[in-house]
């Protein structure tokens, strides 16, 4: 039993692993076909995880309605929705001028966006938060942040004769962009070794292992 | 540990090994090749040479076909494979030692198709017309020169001043290409005054310019300019010759005059010029002919020959022109050039691709092309999809208007071919596999040593200590904890270490009886995520307690996933919010409506877009690499620690190599810049 919940994974998953490491240094056709296969099985894979998520989501309202939880009625909905849209979809198809692309040009796009819009004040109160002055690192963060929209606007340009946009390069292109490319080495090395750690066995946790 | 070690060491000799069993060559020497292994064209300096028509709309193209290989004597492949790597821009010194090496032994090159024989004389003026047929109208002002100089003694300054400012603006023309309609013009116009005199000629062109060709967008204002005045001179070049009437404003005398006919009728000046403004026409036409310049030592060679007879040359050059194209033709026909010819005379040459030639390859680099600054400056193209065993023939046409000029190849040629076969190892990434090697040698290291001391010390991360705390928070609370595992899918990193840190959550949750919610974005890391939470909660023995956790996919859409997690957080009231993955604009609309229910939160993410917003919201946040380093934090697990700081040494690897690279690179030494390219 132990061999097939954690030794059998790890096997697979070094196989695997390394060959795909070999992969990003092998152009010979003879090993970018297997790889193409893989991609395939992966598509088959996460295709059928449709069910799984389905299965999730249909069960976990319909327990909500019958059990009556609070806002059991968006869920009333949201089976609604899921069910008419499913028929719609089976029955006529999907794509431009079909039912199901009336429904996504119509519904689910205004609603998206209605959903993203609400970040314009979400952004507005985060900004408060970040700019209260509170200590000299929050000054200094509202300092910037303020050259930084005056940069954006013409307002900025105007004010400052052509200063302030320059000002707000340097910091975008300098400081800012040091410190990003300072996160993404971190990242890039940090990657490396939990891709080595996972590709070596020594990391099980994923596979619900632990130490 | 040993296993691992042997595991390791196994893999990076199979790279190695695989690496020089293929026998690749050194980045530098076979730069970048394709995924299907396919030579890369080069394309080296000297392109800046043609920037200056490239400026004013010319345009260089790519065009190729395919040869069967079967096909191809073999003596043949193995020429080509020899010279595969086409140079189609060499210097200025290699072209003229080119050009000599024509000049002393024509009979190598087969390209050549029509050869007139100027005597020093006339160097200057087919100076000025190579330049033309070349495309080298930067050297035109050196012949124009030359000529200046040969003609000073013979003729009348004036009207050698009117002839050159001609010559300067054929090439202006020339320069400018004339637009789309303008050779399709020329031919009408030339066919309606063919059988008309001189200055009849230049009026009717006059007017058809005039009427025809001024204001038409397909006609370039500039040539139309060019020619009015050039018409204009012609005139006045005519006049002279023709011993009309002279215009006052050139006060020409008499008696200069008078010389000066007599000089250019001796030298047969017009005879030369007449056919080597045909010949001029001709090869502008036909693309491929070659104009080579001869000297004294060869027409004496050629009359020692007796192939062309004396009288002939005598007369003029028109006829010897004539008489050694036959010559040559027949030479050429048993050459190599006819074998080619015949092999590749039904497929026809294919476009690659067009652009500018004022393109800046460095910035805007067209698709096909990829540039280098490595070695000598070099253009590379890089071709896809092409099949493996077959031999294809390439070429690079500079086009002014409609006016074609192939470049020559690195060996004088016009084409350059390439067969294509796979690779065993991609030479552009050997540096990759360096730097993997040794940062991966560091972290096995590390793991070695974290063996035999297990108390390693490790930099207190503030983010992940506040893990517990909410996890205890929302204990004492009696409410659920949210753990939110982004938007990526399972084969992405940081979907791996936040399933890492969830199986430590889900464990802390199971032993103290504290609700647990994962809703996910999903369904294949939904199906991990149960499993995780399954495992941990038999890791606790709360296996009965399974159902106090929640794991439920919601949608793959951002903004469907957003309202329905905002949706429990606003129902439920979780106290803890814990956001560990990979998130996109999702992120702020949930940790904010997570803040704003007084909910502590902890967010890690290696989105750097999403950094600010998780800091401005969130109470504690794993920057980047943390988001990664949670699980040895947590776990305090030997290996995974040692994996930590062999992470942290290979950190400080990198800042020495930058430091290091900085210096060099600012004390002028780009060796470390071109490792890393």
């Amino acid at each position: 039993m132990r061999f097939f919940r954690t030794i059998l994974p790890i096997i697979f998953c070094f196989v695997t692993g390394a060959f795909a490491c070999l992969l990003s240094f092998i152009p010979h056709p003879a090993v970018q076909e297997p790889t193409n296969m893989l991609n395939d099985w992966a598509i088959v894979i996460t295709t059928f995880s449709v069910v799984l998520a389905v299965q999730s989501f249909v069960s976990r309202h319909t327990k909500s309605i019958a059990s009556r939880k609070p806002g059991w009625g968006y869920s009333a909905v949201t089976m609604v929705t899921l069910t008419g849209a499913a028929f719609i979809g089976i029955f006529w198809g999907k794509g431009p001028g079909t039912p199901m692309g009336w429904v996504y040009e119509h519904m689910i796009t205004p609603l998206s966006s209605t959903v993203y819009c609400l970040s314009v004040f979400f952004i507005a109160s985060a900004a408060y938060k970040a700019f209260r002055v509170r200590s000299s690192g929050a000054t200094l963060l509202l300092i910037t942040g303020l050259i930084v929209m005056l940069g954006q606007i013409p307002f900025g340009a105007m004010i400052s004769g052509g200063f302030i946009p320059l000002v707000k390069d340097w910091i975008l292109e300098v400081p800012n962009m040091s410190a990003q490319r300072g996160i993404l080495l971190g990242l890039a090395l940090a990657m490396f070794a939990t891709s080595l750690k996972i590709l070596l066995g020594i990391e099980r946790t994923y596979l619900g292992k632990g130490d | 540990m040993r296993i691992f070690m042997f595991k390791y060491i196994l893999a990076i000799c199979g790279l190695f090994i695989l690496l020089f069993v293929s026998g690749c060559e050194p980045p530098a020497k076979r730069i970048n090749p394709p995924r299907t292994g396919i030579e890369s064209l080069q394309q080296p300096q000297g392109l800046r040479a043609y920037d200056s028509p490239g400026d004013k709309g010319g345009s260089i193209i790519l065009t190729w076909k395919s040869v069967k290989t079967e096909n191809t004597p073999d003596f043949l492949i193995r020429e080509e494979i020899r010279r595969r790597q086409f140079k189609a821009f060499i210097s200025e010194k290699e072209k003229e030692q080119i050009r000599k090496a024509v000049r002393a032994d024509y009979s190598a090159e087969p390209e050549i198709d029509y050869i007139v024989y100027s005597p020093k004389k006339y160097e200057g003026l087919m100076k000025v017309l190579a330049a033309f047929y070349s495309g080298e109208t930067g050297k035109i002002n050196d012949g124009v020169k030359a000529f200046q100089s040969s003609w000073k003694k013979y003729g009348n300054t004036k009207r050698l001043e009117i002839i050159i400012s001609l010559i300067r603006f054929s090439r202006d023309i020339l320069d400018d290409g004339g637009g789309p309609a303008w050779k399709t013009e020329l031919k009408k116009w030339r066919e309606e005054t063919r059988k008309l005199g001189f200055a009849d000629k230049c009026d009717k062109l006059e007017e058809y310019i005039k009427s025809n060709l001024v204001g038409r967008r397909d006609v370039s204002d500039v040539s139309v300019s060019l020619t009015l005045k050039l018409l204009e001179l012609a005139r006045i070049e005519g006049d002279i010759r023709g011993l009309g009437e002279i215009k006052p404003s050139l006060e020409f005398k008499k008696k200069p005059y008078g010389r000066f006919r007599k000089g250019l009728n001796d030298m047969g000046t017009r005879a030369v010029r007449k056919e080597a403004s045909a010949l001029l026409e001709r090869l502008m036409k036909e693309n491929r002919a070659r104009l080579a310049v001869g000297e004294d030592k060869w027409l004496a060679d050629l009359k020692s020959s007796r192939e062309i007879d004396e009288k002939t040359l005598k007369k003029g050059l028109g006829p010897v022109y004539e008489n050694m194209k036959e010559r040559f033709l027949e030479m050429f026909s048993k050459s190599r050039l006819k074998v080619i010819e015949n092999i590749e005379a039904n497929v026809e040459w294919g476009l690659l691709q067009k652009f500018n030639s004022s393109v800046n390859f460095k910035k805007e680099t067209p698709s096909a092309c990829e540039w280098r600054e490595s070695g000598e400056d070099a253009h590379y193209f890089q071709l896809w999809g092409m099949e493996d065993g077959v031999k294809y023939r390439f070429r690079v046409e500079l086009q002014m208007g409609e006016n074609k000029i192939n470049v020559q190849a690195e060996d004088g040629g016009s084409e350059v071919a390439a067969v294509p076969g796979p690779d065993w190892f991609y030479a552009g990434k050997l540096n990759l596999l360096i730097v993997v090697a040794l940062l991966g040698t560091i972290i096995i290291l590390f793991l070695w040593r974290a063996k035999r001391n297990p108390n390693m010390f490790l930099r207190k991360i503030a983010g992940l200590d506040a893990v517990d705390d909410s996890i205890g928070r929302a204990t004492e609370m009696g409410r659920d904890i949210l753990y939110l595992m982004g938007n990526g899918q399972m084969s992405d990193l940081p979907t791996i270490a936040s399933a890492n840190i969830l199986s430590r959550v889900a464990r802390e949750a199971a032993k103290h009886n504290t609700k647990l919610k994962v809703p996910c974005f999903d369904p294949v890391v939904m199906s991990v995520a149960r499993d995780i939470v399954k495992e941990a909660y038999l890791a606790e023995g709360k296996i009965d307690d399974l159902s106090n956790c929640e794991v439920f996919f919601v949608s793959q859409d951002p903004f469907s996933y957003a309202a329905n997690v905002d949706g429990v957080i606003l129902r439920d009231k979780p106290a803890t919010n814990l956001m560990m993955g990979q998130f996109g604009p999702e992120a702020l609309l949930i940790s904010e409506v997570g803040a704003s229910q007084g909910m502590i939160q902890v967010s890690g993410t290696n989105e750097i877009s999403q950094l600010p917003f998780f800091i401005t919201t969130t109470d504690y946040t794993l920057i980047g690499e943390e988001l990664f380093a949670a699980s040895a934090y947590l776990s305090r697990n030997s290996k995974l620690l040692g994996n930590l700081k062999g992470q942290d040494a290979g950190k400080l690897l990198l800042i020495i190599v930058i430091i290091l690279g900085t210096i060099l690179s600012t004390l002028g030494f780009d060796i470390l810049v071109k490792f890393f390219e």
